[in-house]
């Protein structure tokens, strides 16, 4: 579904136009570290459906956490200066770089992203994943660059510094998403300049409470996602 | 359970006057007390005694005491006791066994929740110290049951000297950033509060509890963790009590988000409980749709306390179940998980 078109980046990420459209306002997919760009199809599908021109962002396998942060925002840059200003779309731990590398955006969608420690951390998976698959979900999994599935386990207890964002930002949680549960979205970000938080889930008249993964491949939540993206056109 | 409810108002609204149902078998050993409040309601205490320190068990909104004590296994009144604690259920005036005055008369409204906080806890607590000559007891309280504790120990003098613990289970003191189902539901609260004196919930929860094998979405914001279709059939046939107009009124002004407040809005109860040094825990259940965790930790982190500690009862943090609002006191696991750490709390 990839299109040939790339940005050469001066570390090994991969920044890659995505899709079928090509002239669209820009909006880069983090991809999060160790989980395979194909589970993301669904968001890219949804954003180009509104005319939006989605460009994934893969971090090289051997990069350690802080260089992924780097070679996220020197990919955002480098799109910026081709295409514009870029809009950012991101899940669970790849928000987490999105916020740690500062990207300069017009808007961003962040679903499912931690935005501090846990409220209680409790025992941790020794696992993949720092929770068991049977509570984060399923998820179609990528090699995991150095290091960075050890942070997402310290980033559990101790989270890493940020500004938060200035731009207009959509936040989703639910209540069964254990690695952002609204306690963890919704109350460090109270004082965000403009942020629009949602819960999904009963208590927003939905039928179920997603899990961690589900909020990766639900249909309704991906469209969700593209219409705020495009929101301010 | 004001929040499941309110989308049964019309249901709810059909009905009338309503008498408390009968105390199930395993309270017969249970004494009955009596008592009246400094501005005249009428409360009852049902008392599951033990010679160890005494705990005041204080159940939510448009519940009783049964929210603590559905049956022989799933009663916090009952297991305190054969762990030799003194324990206490409240109803709150208009609820349960509370719902008529010292001369026969039907308590059925005029009242907000302050006076939960301000007239009934503090009758509650002294004829508990009264009774078993102790200088101090424990408070536990259920949802709303925790908001009344806050109210009581944040701006009732004594309770700091009274109270040796306080524990607050699914107590939500954060209403900011309303979701849509909280938000309608405050706001029918806030149409209805005016105008009803009362709102006959029993009335909707029978109805609920004889379909008890076909669950309604209503199912999904009170429970995970019952599995067993009579035992959710006879919580809400034994549990669900009436609301008063003063109580859906104080919860509809939070419509517009912010913290709990009083009735006449002056004060922030999330803010006073930075105040309170009163030793805390509070518990907070993974799946709870009526008190999400994010609405409940504010209590934890705002209150003055030295000595506190937050709980979080799901499959993530080591517990058997992702606990919804009444799975923390009668659920499938209660007794074996939630009931200890209490105990524990009150007895560290």
């Amino acid at each position: 579904m990839f299109a040939l078109t790339c940005i050469a980046l001066a570390n090994a990420a991969a920044l890659r136009d995505a899709g079928e459209v090509v002239d669209g306002s820009p909006v880069l997919v983090v991809v999060t570290p160790g989980i395979a760009a194909s589970a993301y199809g669904r968001w890219i599908a949804a954003i180009e459906s509104r005319g939006m021109d989605a460009w994934v962002f893969e971090a090289d396998p051997a990069s350690r956490s802080d260089e992924v942060a780097a070679a996220l925002a020197g990919a955002a840059r480098s799109l910026a200066a081709d295409r514009g200003t870029v809009r950012v779309a991101a899940h669970g731990w790849g928000g987490v770089y999105a916020l740690m590398a500062g990207v300069d955006a017009e808007r961003l969608a962040l679903v499912g992203v931690p935005l501090g420690p846990q409220a209680v951390a409790g025992p941790l998976s020794g696992q993949r994943w720092p929770w068991e698959t049977g509570l984060i979900g399923v998820m179609p999994p990528a090699k995991a660059p150095s290091g960075t599935l050890d942070a997402y386990r310290a980033w559990v207890s101790e989270f890493p510094l940020y500004d938060p964002p200035s731009a207009p930002t959509l936040l989703v949680a639910s209540n069964m998403d254990v690695v952002a549960p609204p306690e963890v979205v919704r109350l460090p970000s109270a004082g965000w300049p403009q942020r629009t938080w949602e819960r999904t889930g009963f208590l927003s008249l939905d039928s179920v409470d997603l899990s961690h993964a589900d909020l990766l491949s639900d249909p309704g939540l991906a469209r969700r996602v593209a219409k705020f993206l495009e929101e301010g056109e | 359970m004001l929040v499941p409810l309110l989308p049964l108002l019309p249901l709810l609204l059909a009905g009338c006057s309503r008498e408390a149902p009968a105390a199930p078998s395993h309270c017969a050993a249970a004494e009955r007390h009596d008592v009246l409040t400094a501005d005249g309601a009428a409360l009852a205490l049902h008392r599951h005694p033990a010679d160890g320190p005494p705990v005041l068990i204080v159940h939510g909104i448009s519940s009783n005491h049964h929210s603590w004590d559905l049956s022989a296994d799933r009663s916090l009144g009952v297991w305190l006791a054969a762990e030799g604690y003194d324990a206490w259920l409240l109803d709150l005036r208009g609820h349960g066994d509370s719902t008529r005055d010292a001369r026969g008369h039907a308590q059925r409204s005029g009242w907000s929740v302050d006076d939960y906080g301000q007239q009934d806890i503090p009758a509650a607590v002294a004829h508990v110290l009264q009774v078993t000559g102790a200088e101090q007891l424990a408070y536990v309280g259920h949802s709303m049951g925790g908001m009344v504790g806050a109210i009581y120990a944040a701006t009732v003098p004594t309770a700091a000297r009274d109270l040796s613990a306080l524990v607050a289970v699914g107590s939500p003191m954060d209403f900011t950033d309303p979701d849509p189902v909280i938000g309608a539901a405050l706001q029918l609260a806030a149409l209805s509060g005016p105008l009803l004196p009362v709102v006959q919930s029993p009335m909707g929860a029978d109805i609920h509890a004889a379909v008890k094998g076909n669950p309604l979405p209503v199912d999904s914001m009170l429970y995970n963790d019952i599995a067993d279709a009579d035992v959710r059939a006879t919580m809400y046939r034994r549990i669900v009590s009436p609301l008063s107009g003063g109580e859906m009124k104080q919860f509809g002004q939070l419509r517009e988000g912010g913290n709990f407040r009083s009735a006449d809005g002056q004060t922030d109860y999330l803010e006073a409980l930075s105040g309170v040094e009163i030793p805390l825990l509070v518990i907070a259940g993974r799946a709870d749709n009526i008190a999400p965790v994010d609405r409940v930790l504010p209590y934890y982190q705002v209150a003055g306390s030295p000595e506190k500690s937050f709980v979080l009862a799901g499959r993530a943090t080591g517990f058997s179940a992702d606990y919804g609002h009444m799975d923390l006191t009668i659920g499938d696991h209660a007794a074996e998980e939630i009931y200890p750490i209490i105990r524990d709390w009150i007895t560290r």
